[in-house]
């Protein structure tokens, strides 16, 4: 019987039965490559593509005991979260951790709609290589769990410096590595959460009750909450749009059925006609319309992109600038309450989704999700932390002190 | 009306780097057709691009031969274009930063008149697959080598101030002759490793305006590009005539038939910064480093070799045509062979010889050292020229010294004055008509005395003391 949550259950390799992650159930989805298993990302560009190598960051969770079970449903090439089942893996008990590239929020987005911490770490803080997102400056392994140890452990394993990355900053690897050391200087220290100034109107009304009550509730636990200015905040969205489409159509130029992949089966005359009838037949339409848009930017709108490249600077600018008052920024994981499965037919109803997660894809920072109570109509909302640059270990201790006060129980220690 | 030609010219030359730009593969793409590939420059998802550092010094290297100012932050570009030699969409090039500016090299004009041509820029970017085409079978087929993906290219572009063939076939030598200085490139046109584009426009002599250019490509060899720009400048000026416009596009050069033809319009795509490759920051003191790597430009050479050598200016400019050869001369003077001989001999014999074998300078039993003791033996009057030229081709075939050769095979000089003066009594007595004619004022007719004393003495004879012995005889 074909499996509803499982696209793929390797049955061949043991874990190592030594090791950190020993014990620990991993699903990977297949935007993120691990030898042997088929790699297709739930696209027709890739019908039947096998990966001949490992991610970096599967060798690591493999060396250390992980138990690597297999590949769930996702959306098209990693693309929002249409179809995706790596929460119902984890919710009916079939997986401690799902791995899931997160571009513009995937990870904690799926992470809150069944019930569960997504992280997603400071760009460049685990290695890229093996990892085939349609927006490479923007992705991160996101890791979804219901614990923040297991979401900690993992990270840790997976993390450092790679020399198949040209993206990683040794000295900031060095200096988030050792805070995963020292978890407990963060057990008892002052806490001050930055509230957005510029948020409800970017959202377009005049607030979200369900966060701002969140946002009372630490305020009487004693956080201090503070409010910050992000002065792009509300072009984040589009920066993001134009950017990563932009991107998209880049590296989706790979899939052209010439060397894997798919390639049309109807005769044709030359090259181009070759180019359009297998990518034409290869993409969704939510894809072929976010390529679209990034062609239409890179052929007949670049100045859109350089000032999307100028609001992006500028958005990592205000955003480092604000941790020199705060500890971190707090924000609903979305407008509206989340659904278990989105399926947009636009970019633009993909970027309703996903409007309040996009930021720290654009600035590199890590993000995590943290659930919260199931509402009417079994949708649920989740508070977002932004923290610091590599300050991934700090973020997730915080985390858990927030988690406590918002959900009311005691979590964890990490 | 008069007009003159605006000429740019856009170089690719491959660099020699063991490996590829963005991957470990080796940069041999002569080699079986797809042995030299892996993930990255398959592009195979997940693979991501890491610059060589041996690939970025070399270009480095190459920028510095051409006076350029190498940037403090240069980047990679994707320049987007859909062919399946291209496997990703995109040509990894560098667009938006180049990694130099503002360089410049000297040529003499047709008038022999030192003349700078200023360089734009030069950029790195990544060489495209080779598609071989099957056209015979039934089914027409196109079949991709992917060892040239990948590898690495500089490329050199003009300031469009070129105003002639000479121009730009003068421009490639020298262009050539200081980027092969550096080891960093083969620069050969006939071998695709390096090859020219040419933009070409005309205008009303004297006028500065810049009209739409035409783009010549597919030219393999230097005298090519002479001969594909004279004749589009010809086509461009009939048309012209003929009230026919000009339009950007590009042509062909066809090699055989002489003409350009056109190929298609001349295709812009976007080029975007790349996410993955980061910006490539150089620090003042590792630059430095690279630049104390650069060897002496040939144009210094020639300066320093008239200079402290005293050879002619055409002397000098042969001697540092290539970096090997202008080593190999600086060898032999140095172990102490007199410099205008040397370089007489290397240029007259040497090199013809070394043609002949089938061999180069750096692969050739006849080393500096070997070298340099044969011209000293000429200038102590051991051996003369002819048999110099006999104990070259020795040196060839055996390991001996130029000495052991000249003893074993008996090729001493002889200036023994009675053995010298047996055989022009010999001369004289056998030759009564070109005596007669010396006599008579016929100074042509010693040449050929001398010459026969020569023969007689079997080439061994010092002929200025043949020439003295009959001078004397006939006085």
């Amino acid at each position: 019987m074909k499996s509803k949550i499982f696209t793929y259950i390797n049955v061949s390799t043991q874990p190592r039965p030594d090791g950190s992650m020993a014990g620990t159930s991993v699903i990977v989805e297949s935007g993120i490559s691990v030898a042997n298993w088929p790699g297709n990302a739930q696209s027709v560009a890739l019908e039947n593509y096998v990966a001949l190598e490992d991610a970096t960051l599967i060798q690591h969770l493999r060396n250390a005991g992980a138990n690597l079970k297999g590949r769930t449903f996702m959306a098209e090439l990693g693309l929002g979260l249409d179809r995706d089942t790596c929460g119902d893996a984890i919710n009916s008990g079939l997986s401690d951790v799902a791995l899931k590239t997160d571009t513009t929020g995937e990870a904690r987005m799926a992470a809150t709609a069944s019930g569960c911490f997504g992280f997603k770490p400071s760009y460049g803080l685990i290695s890229r290589f093996g990892l085939f997102s349609l927006i490479p400056s923007m992705e991160s392994c996101g890791i979804i769990s219901r614990s923040l140890e297991t979401i900690s452990k993992t990270i840790y394993t997976m993390a450092g410096l790679d020399e198949r990355d040209p993206s990683m900053d040794k000295s900031g690897i060095d200096r988030a590595m050792s805070q995963f050391n020292h978890p407990k200087e963060f057990q008892d220290c002052p806490l001050t959460v930055g509230l957005v100034r510029e948020l409800n109107s970017a959202m377009g009304h005049e607030g979200n009750k369900e966060f701002e009550q969140a946002c009372e509730k630490l305020g009487k636990a004693g956080v201090q909450i503070k409010e910050v200015s992000i002065k792009d905040f509300s072009l984040a969205r589009t920066s993001h749009n134009v950017i990563g489409t932009v991107e998209a159509s880049s590296s989706a130029g790979r899939f052209d059925g010439v060397r894997y992949g798919h390639r049309t089966g109807t005769l044709v005359k030359n090259w181009n006609e070759m180019y359009i009838k297998s990518r034409g037949e290869s993409f969704g339409p939510l894809v072929k319309a976010y390529l679209f848009q990034g062609g239409y930017f890179q052929y007949k709108n670049y100045n859109a992109f350089l000032d999307a490249c100028r609001i992006r600077a500028s958005l990592i600018e205000t955003v480092e600038k604000a941790f020199e008052t705060v500890d971190m920024i707090i924000l609903p994981v979305s407008d509206k309450p989340c659904a278990t499965t989105q399926k947009p037919d636009t970019v633009s109803d993909f970027y309703d989704v996903f409007s309040l997660t996009l930021l720290a894809n654009l600035t590199g920072n890590p993000a995590i999700s943290i659930p919260g109570p199931v509402n009417d109509g079994n949708t649920r909302s989740a508070l977002q932390l932004i923290g610091q640059r590599v300050d991934d270990a700090r973020l997730l201790a915080l985390a858990a002190r927030i988690s406590d006060i918002y959900t009311g129980e005691m979590h964890h220690e990490i | 009306m008069k007009y003159e030609a605006v000429i740019g010219l856009e170089i690719h030359i491959q660099l020699n780097s063991a490996t590829k730009m963005f991957c470990d593969c080796a940069n041999n793409p002569g080699d079986d057709p797809n042995t030299n590939v892996c993930p990255v420059c398959l592009w195979m998802p997940g693979a991501l691009p890491i610059l060589s550092l041996e690939v970025l010094e070399k270009a480095i290297l190459a920028c510095l031969s051409l006076n350029c100012e190498v940037q403090g932050e240069s980047a990679f570009d994707q320049k987007v274009y859909y062919y399946p030699d291209l496997p990703k969409g995109f040509q990894l090039s560098q667009a938006h930063k180049p990694l130099a500016r503002n360089g410049w090299v000297e040529i003499l004009d047709e008038q022999g008149n030192l003349k700078k041509l200023r360089l734009h820029h030069v950029h790195m970017e990544e060489d495209v697959a080779k598609l071989v085409h099957e056209i015979e079978g039934r089914v027409p087929i196109s079949l991709v080598d992917f060892n040239r993906a990948g590898t690495p290219l500089v490329e050199v572009v003009t300031e469009p101030e070129l105003k002639s063939p000479h121009d730009a076939m003068e421009f490639l030598k020298v262009l050539r002759n200081q980027v092969r200085y550096t080891g960093c490139a083969e620069c050969s046109m006939e071998s695709g490793t390096m090859r020219c584009d040419a933009n070409i426009s005309i205008r009303p002599a004297g006028s500065d305006q810049l009209n739409t250019k035409v783009e010549i490509k597919n030219m393999n060899s230097i005298h090519h590009v002479g001969d594909a720009i004279a004749y589009e400048i010809k086509r461009q000026i009939d048309s012209v005539n003929n009230k026919e416009p000009i339009v950007l596009h590009t042509r062909l050069w066809d090699p055989e038939k002489h003409v350009t033809t056109a190929m298609r319009g001349k295709f812009e795509g976007p080029c975007i910064p790349d996410p993955s490759v980061p910006l490539i920051v150089l620090t003042n003191s590792w630059l430095e480093k690279i630049k104390s790597l650069l060897p002496e430009m040939p144009s210094q050479k020639v300066k320093r070799f008239v200079r402290d050598y005293s050879l002619l200016h055409d002397e000098a400019v042969l001697m540092s045509s290539e970096r090997g050869l202008s080593e190999f001369f600086e060898s032999v003077v140095t172990l102490g062979a007199r410099a205008r001989m040397a370089a007489g001999r290397i240029a007259t014999q040497l090199l013809p010889s070394l043609k002949a074998h089938g061999q180069t300078l750096a692969n050739t039993k006849v080393t500096p050292e070997r070298f340099a003791g044969l011209i000293q033996l000429l200038e102590k009057g051991e051996i003369n020229s002819s048999s110099a030229k006999s104990v070259l081709e020795k040196l060839f075939e055996t390991d001996k010294t130029p000495g052991q050769i000249v003893e074993q095979f008996g090729f001493r000089q002889v200036s023994d004055t009675a053995e010298l003066e047996k055989i022009v009594d010999k001369i004289i007595s056998d030759n009564v008509s070109a005596v007669t004619n010396y006599k008579a004022g016929n100074k042509k007719s010693m040449g050929f005395l001398v010459g026969q004393a020569m023969k007689a003495s079997k080439g061994k004879a010092n002929p200025k003391v043949i020439q003295e012995i009959i001078k004397k005889q006939l006085a």
